[in-house]
C-alpha cells in the first residue's frame, strides 16, 4: 500500500505513525510545524489522503480572518469618509454635491452623511446646506485603530479573538466577498486536525522504503539508464487530473454548418449577400405590394444614414414597376393595380428575410438547373423576448430547373425535412405568400417534439421569375431553423443562442454533445 | 394575420353539415387556416387566416361558403348579382347622389340593402367583426376604406353623400347624448381621434346625409345616433362603404351581402351616382386565362381537363369557358364575385391543386444534377475558426444589433461612423456593430463566474459607413467581415494574444509587422495595428485599459485583438 503513495504524502504521514496513539489528531499548525512543507501543500496531500480513507478530519473551531478592502486601505490612507466630511464642514456649511465630490464614488457620500446626521455630527439646514453640529462619534477613532492594527499585523486578525465592542463595531462594517463598498472582508476559515484511520497499518518502515522508489521519467534517467534494477514507484491512477483547458465552436454555428454540410451534399450552392438591403431586393423584386403591412416601420428597421441606395442603375427597376402595376405583357398578370413608387424601392433596411438573397440570385444569370441556398441573418422589428431575438438565421432556397413542379417541390420539402430535421412524418398545408404560387407550409412530426411548423416553400409566381429575367419554374423554400436548435441545445430561451455567458454555453455544448450521443448509429444528425 | 373568434354551432350551421372539432385542423387547410383555440365548454373557437388577399374569407360565414363549395345555402342564394344587372339595366333615379364636393376627399361610395332577416346575437358580433375586419386590415385602418352600417328603418332615400363645414355642420355621433359639430368629433371623440386624420387636413369634410336632411354619419369616422346602432333584431339593414377604389368598394360590398344572404337577408343593390355609377353588390367580372397546359406543368403530371373543370365548379367557380385560338387552348375562368385575388393564372391553378388536397399529390425528387458548394467566405471562415479552437479558444456568437454606448463611449471611441437604425424598438439594438470586441468585453464582464482563464473568440459580421468614394455627398454603408478575440486570465499579456494573431497570420499564409499605435480602449504602449502593403490596417491588438475594464465590470487583466478578414486575404 504505502507503494502507490505520493512523497508529499508519505512526508505528511510520517508524523502520524511516529505518533505514541495512533489514534491521535495532528492539527494543521501542528503538520506546518513538524513537516516543514507549505500550507497548500499540506491541504493538497490531506485531501489525497482523505480521498483514500487513510486520514479524517474533525473541525475544532471556525474563526473569521480580517482584511482591508481597496476601500479599507485607502480609508487608512486618506481617513474615513466620515473623518473626511467632518474635516471639510469645519471650514464652513457645504452644499451635498461638493461633498460629493470627495469621493469616486458619490453613494460613499450619502452613506457617510447619514450615519453623522444620526450621530447627531452634522444637520442639513435650508436649501440643503449641510452644517457641522456635533462632535465625531468615538466610535470612529477606535475603527482607524482597528484598521491600522489589521493592516500592520504579521498574523492573520481573528475577529472572535477581539474583545466584544471592536468586534460589533467592526462587523457594521462588514463586507461580504465581491458586495458593496465596505472597509473589511470577513475571510470564514475552519481550524481542524486529522487523524489516521484505524484501519491503516501503515509503519514508519513502509514508509522509509518507498523513499527508494523511482519517481518520474526524466531524460538523464533514459541517457544514463539509472533506473535499471530499480522499482519505479506506482501513480495513484484515482486522484482528480486537472481539466484541460479546451477550446470549443459555437454550438449553434456547429448546428449551422452541419445544416450547410446537408445543403451542399444534396447539390445546393450557397448565396451570401450584405446585411442591408434596399426594398427592391427585399421586397418589390419578390412582389410584395408596396402597401404590404410588412414593409411598415413596426415591422422592419430602417437606415438612418443613407436612407436610400445609390446603387440601383443595374436593377431590373422598370419590369418590376410595370409588373406592380399590371401593365407587365410579359407576366400576364392584373398586378397590384396600385402606382408603383421607384423612391419606395431604393429604400434601405436591415435584411428582413433571406429570400432577398434568391431574388438578386435570379437576376445575375444563375445555372439552369441550379440549386442554391443561404443561411442568412436576418432582422426583425419585434420585441426581443424567449421567442423572438433582435437578429436570427433563416436557412433558405431555391431550385431552378426545366421541369420543376409542385410535387418537385414537396419531395424536396420532404427530403429536407427528413435530412435536416430528423422528422418522420410530414403534412403539406395550403398557404400564402406574396411571391409564391402555390405555396405550402411544411408541418412535421418529430420523434420527440411533436407537430411542429417547420417551413415555408412554393414556385415562385411569374411576377417574380420573369422580370428577373427566368423563364424556367423555380422552386423556392425557406425553414426556421432557430427552434430546432434550441431543442437540439436544450435552451428554452432563443436568446441564449446568442448569450456571452460562457456557463449557459459550456452548458449548450453539453446538451448538445448528449443530443448526438442519444443514438450513435443513427445516421442523421439531430 | 387576421384571427377570428366564433361559436362552433354557428359555424357548423352555416356549414350545413355536422362538423367535428377534432378534424377543423385538417379541414381549414382548404381556407388556409389554423384552428388555434378551442372551448369545449363555450363551444367558441380562434381561426387564424393566413391568407392576406382574401377578405372573403375573414368572416366565418366566408370560411363556412368556401367549406362548402362556394354555393349558396339552400333557400338563400346570391340572386342579387342579377338584380343588380336589371337595376343598372331599369337605370331611374339613383338610390345615393355622390355629390362632387367629396371627390377631393373620399370620392367612392357604395351600398345595399339587406331584408327579412335576423341576426341574432352571435350574427350580430359577426357582422361587426368582419366590418372592422375589412376596415381596418384590408381598408388599412379604414385609410383606404371603411364600412357603415345602419337599422334600415328610419332612414328616407335617396341620400346624398357631400361635404360640409366642419365647424357649423352638428350631429349626435353615436355613443353621445349631445350634438357636436365634426371638429368636435375629430378633437374629442374615440373614433375622430384615431381617424380624424384621414379628412382633417381637407377645408370641408365628408357627411352621409338622409332625404330629411338627416345626417346618418360622418364616413370614415362614426355614425350619427338618429339611426340607433344595429340590434339583434334589427330584420333590414342599410349598408355602405366609403374610399377611393371602386373595385375594392365593390368586393367588400359583395363580401357584406354575401354574408347576409347566408344569414337569411334578401339583398337590394343600389344605384349610387357620381363620378362613375355604382351598383353594388354585383359581379366584379374579372376573367383570367390559364393556358391549357399549366394545370399539368405545375403539378408535373398530366392532368384530366374535366378533372380540371369539376374541381374548380366545387371550389366555388361558376364559370369556365374554353378559348382556342392559333391551336392552342387557354381556359376563361371567372373569379367568384366575392373574390378578387386572382392575379393571374396560376392561382387559379393553386385553387385546383388545394381543392385536391395536398396531401393526395406523390412528391418526387429533382431530377437534375447539380454540384453543392459552400461560400468561399464560410470556407475561409471555418479555417479559422478552427484555428482558433486548435488554440483553446471557445467561440462566441452575439447579436449583430447592439446600443450604441457599447460601441462607442464604452470603447473610448467616438461613434462616428456607426449605421444606425432610423426606428429602433428599442436603444439596446439601435445600431449595427462596427467591431466584434464590444461583444467580447460583454461576454467577458458577464462571465467573472466561470473559471479562468477565458479565451473567447467571435468570427462575424459587421458594418461601417465610409465617404462615397465617387464622390456622392452621403456616405455609404460597407459591410466588415472581422475575427476578434479576448484573453482574459490573471497573468494576460499582449504577448500570449500576439503569438496566437502571428499564428494565425502564418496560417492565412501572411506575413505582416506590427507597429505600435495609441488606440483606445487599449493601453498606450501596450497596443499596435498591422498594415498591410496597400496600408490598409489588418489587424489592431492591445491591452485593454483598467478604466475601460472598470467600465465593463470586468476585474481580470484583459487582452484583445481584431482582425479585418477581408484585409488579411487581400494580395
Amino acid at each position: 500500500m504505502s507503494l502507490s503513495l505520493h512523497p508529499l504524502e508519505r512526508a505528511l504521514l510520517r508524523p502520524f505513525v511516529l505518533l505514541p496513539d495512533r489514534s491521535g489528531f495532528l492539527s494543521q499548525s501542528e503538520l506546518e510545524g513538524t513537516t516543514a512543507l507549505e500550507s497548500s501543500q499540506i491541504q493538497m496531500g490531506v485531501e489525497w489522503l482523505k480521498a483514500k480513507s487513510i486520514l479524517s478530519e474533525r473541525i475544532d473551531r471556525r474563526e473569521t480572518v480580517l482584511s482591508l478592502t481597496d476601500s479599507g486601505e485607502e480609508a487608512l490612507a486618506e481617513g474615513l469618509s466620515e473623518e473626511r466630511i467632518v474635516a471639510l464642514l469645519s471650514e464652513g456649511p457645504q452644499t451635498m454635491n461638493r461633498l460629493r465630490e470627495l469621493f469616486s464614488d458619490p453613494s460613499i457620500a450619502s452613506k457617510a452623511v447619514g450615519a453623522l446626521k444620526e450621530s447627531e455630527t452634522l444637520r442639513i439646514g435650508e436649501g440643503g446646506m449641510v452644517y457641522l453640529s456635533g462632535e465625531l462619534p468615538s466610535s470612529l477613532g477606535r475603527l482607524r485603530e482597528l484598521l491600522a492594527q489589521i493592516a500592520s499585523s504579521d498574523l492573520p486578525v481573528v475577529l472572535e479573538e477581539l474583545p466584544e465592542p471592536d468586534r460589533d463595531l467592526l462587523q457594521s462594517y462588514q463586507r461580504k466577498r465581491g458586495k458593496g463598498k465596505g472597509l473589511l472582508r470577513f475571510d470564514e476559515r475552519s481550524q481542524k486536525s486529522y487523524q489516521l484511520s484505524p484501519d491503516c497499518r501503515l509503519t514508519v518502515h513502509d514508509l522509509d522504503e518507498a523513499e527508494s522508489l523511482l519517481g518520474a521519467v526524466t531524460p538523464e534517467m533514459l541517457q544514463n539508464k539509472t533506473y535499471e534494477g530499480k522499482t519505479f514507484r506506482p501513480y495513484s491512477l484515482e486522484t482528480p487530473p486537472p481539466r484541460p483547458d479546451s477550446g470549443r465552436l459555437h454550438p449553434y454555428r456547429e448546428f449551422l454548418d452541419e445544416v450547410r454540410g446537408h445543403l451542399v451534399r444534396l447539390g445546393f450552392s450557397e448565396m451570401t449577400g450584405s446585411l442591408v438591403e434596399p426594398e427592391f431586393w427585399n421586397m418589390d423584386a419578390l412582389f410584395i405590394p408596396q402597401t404590404h403591412p410588412a414593409r411598415n416601420i413596426h415591422d422592419i428597421y430602417l437606415l438612418k444614414e443613407p436612407k436610400t441606395a445609390s446603387d440601383h442603375s443595374s436593377w431590373p427597376l422598370d419590369a418590376v414597376a410595370r409588373t406592380h402595376e399590371g401593365r407587365e405583357s410579359s407576366a400576364p398578370t392584373r398586378g397590384w393595380r396600385q402606382p408603383f413608387d421607384p423612391l419606395q424601392s431604393r429604400r434601405l433596411l436591415m435584411r428582413s428575410q433571406g429570400t432577398a438573397l434568391s431574388a438578386r440570385t435570379l437576376a445575375e444569370s444563375p445555372d439552369i438547373p441550379g440549386k442554391y441556398f443561404a443561411i442568412a441573418r436576418c432582422f426583425r422589428h419585434d420585441q426581443v423576448d424567449a421567442t423572438h431575438a433582435v437578429d436570427f438565421f433563416q436557412a433558405e432556397g431555391i431550385v431552378l430547373e426545366k421541369k420543376a413542379n409542385f410535387r418537385m417541390l414537396l419531395g424536396l420539402l420532404e427530403l429536407l425535412a427528413r435530412e435536416i430535421a430528423g422528422v418522420d412524418q410530414v403534412h403539406y398545408k395550403p398557404a400564402y405568400f406574396p411571391f409564391t404560387e402555390p405555396s405550402v407550409e411544411l408541418h412535421a412530426h418529430h420523434p420527440e417534439l411533436g407537430w411542429m411548423e417547420l417551413g415555408g416553400a412554393g414556385l415562385f409566381r411569374p411576377e417574380v421569375t420573369r422580370p428577373l429575367g427566368i423563364n424556367v419554374p423555380v422552386i423556392a423554400w425557406g425553414m426556421g431553423i432557430d427552434r430546432m436548435a434550441m431543442f437540439r441545445l436544450g435552451l428554452s430561451d432563443i436568446r441564449d443562442l446568442f448569450t456571452g455567458d460562457l456557463s449557459v454555453l459550456s452548458e449548450m455544448t453539453r446538451s448538445e454533445e448528449i443530443s448526438h450521443s442519444w443514438n450513435p448509429f443513427r445516421d442523421q444528425s439531430f | 394575420m387576421p384571427t377570428l373568434e366564433g361559436d362552433f354551432d354557428d359555424l357548423v350551421t352555416l356549414f350545413g353539415r355536422p362538423l367535428q372539432p377534432e378534424e377543423m385542423d385538417h379541414i381549414l387547410d382548404a381556407v388556409k387556416g389554423e384552428w388555434k383555440h378551442f372551448d369545449p365548454e363555450t363551444r367558441r373557437f380562434k381561426i387564424e387566416l393566413n391568407d392576406t388577399n382574401r377578405p372573403d374569407l375573414w368572416s366565418v360565414e366566408g370560411i363556412a361558403r368556401q367549406l362548402r363549395g362556394g354555393s349558396a345555402l339552400p333557400g338563400r342564394p346570391y340572386d342579387f348579382l342579377e338584380k343588380a344587372e336589371e337595376r343598372r339595366a331599369g337605370a331611374g333615379a339613383p338610390d345615393i347622389r355622390v355629390d362632387s364636393s367629396v371627390l377631393p376627399v373620399r370620392p367612392v361610395l357604395g351600398g345595399f340593402v339587406a331584408r327579412g332577416g335576423r341576426l341574432g346575437e352571435e350574427g350580430l358580433a359577426q357582422l361587426i367583426g368582419t366590418q372592422e375586419r375589412l376596415s381596418e386590415l384590408f381598408g388599412r385602418k379604414r385609410s383606404d376604406l371603411a364600412i357603415g352600417v345602419y337599422p334600415f328603418k328610419r332612414i328616407t332615400f335617396p341620400l346624398t353623400f357631400r361635404t360640409s363645414d366642419p365647424t357649423s355642420t352638428r350631429f349626435i355621433p353615436l355613443g353621445h347624448d349631445e350634438s357636436l359639430s365634426l371638429r368636435e368629433i375629430v378633437d374629442s371623440h374615440p373614433k375622430g381621434i384615431a381617424y380624424g386624420g384621414l379628412v382633417s387636413s381637407h377645408p370641408s369634410w365628408p357627411v352621409l346625409v338622409d332625404d330629411r336632411g338627416e345626417i346618418l354619419s360622418f364616413p370614415p369616422i362614426v355614425n350619427g345616433r338618429s339611426t340607433g346602432e344595429v340590434m339583434p333584431e334589427d330584420e333590414s339593414l342599410f349598408v355602405e362603404a366609403t374610399g377611393y377604389d371602386s373595385s375594392r368598394i365593390l368586393l367588400v360590398l359583395n363580401i357584406m351581402a354575401a354574408n347576409l344572404a347566408d344569414r337569411g337577408y334578401r339583398i337590394d343593390p343600389l344605384l349610387v351616382s357620381g363620378e362613375v355609377d355604382l351598383v353594388a353588390p354585383a359581379d366584379i367580372g374579372t376573367v383570367v386565362s390559364v393556358p391549357e397546359g399549366l394545370p399539368a406543368e405545375i403539378l408535373g403530371i398530366e392532368s384530366d381537363p374535366r378533372d380540371f373543370v369539376e374541381t374548380l365548379l366545387s371550389y366555388g367557380y361558376t364559370q369556365i369557358s374554353r378559348y382556342e385560338a392559333e391551336g392552342k387552348g387557354d381556359w376563361k375562368v371567372l373569379s367568384p364575385f366575392y373574390r378578387d385575388d386572382l392575379l393571374g393564372a396560376v392561382d387559379v391553378v393553386e385553387d385546383y391543386l388545394m381543392a385536391r388536397g395536398y396531401d393526395s399529390f406523390d412528391p418526387i425528387m429533382p431530377s437534375s444534377f447539380t454540384k453543392g458548394r459552400a461560400s468561399s467566405r464560410q470556407k475561409i471562415e471555418l479555417r479559422l475558426r478552427q484555428a482558433m479552437m486548435g488554440m483553446g479558444y471557445v467561440e462566441l456568437l452575439s447579436n449583430i444589433l447592439t446600443g450604441e454606448s457599447q460601441v462607442a463611449s464604452r470603447l473610448g471611441r467616438s461613434g462616428e461612423g456607426l449605421v444606425c437604425i432610423d426606428n429602433p424598438a428599442s436603444l439596446q439594438f439601435a445600431v449595427v456593430r462596427p467591431t466584434l470586441l464590444s461583444g467580447l468585453l460583454s461576454a467577458e464582464s458577464r462571465s467573472s463566474r466561470f473559471p479562468y482563464p477565458h479565451r473567447v473568440f467571435e468570427v462575424g459580421e459587421a458594418m461601417v459607413l465610409e465617404e462615397n468614394i465617387e464622390g456622392g455627398k452621403e456616405r455609404r454603408v460597407r459591410d466588415r467581415w472581422l475575427l476578434a478575440a479576448i484573453l482574459s486570465h490573471p497573468t494576460a499579456s499582449v504577448s500570449e494574444l500576439q503569438g496566437v494573431l502571428e499564428f494565425l497570420f502564418e496560417r492565412m499564409d501572411r506575413s505582416l509587422a506590427i507597429k505600435s499605435v495609441e488606440l483606445s480602449p487599449f493601453l498606450s504602449g501596450r497596443s499596435g495595428v498591422y498594415v498591410n502593403s496597400q496600408g490598409v490596417q489588418v489587424a489592431c491588438i492591445g491591452e485593454i485599459h483598467p478604466k475601460f475594464l472598470d467600465i465593463w465590470g470586468i476585474r481580470m487583466p484583459s487582452v484583445c485583438f481584431e482582425v479585418d478578414v477581408e484585409s488579411l486575404l487581400a494580395p
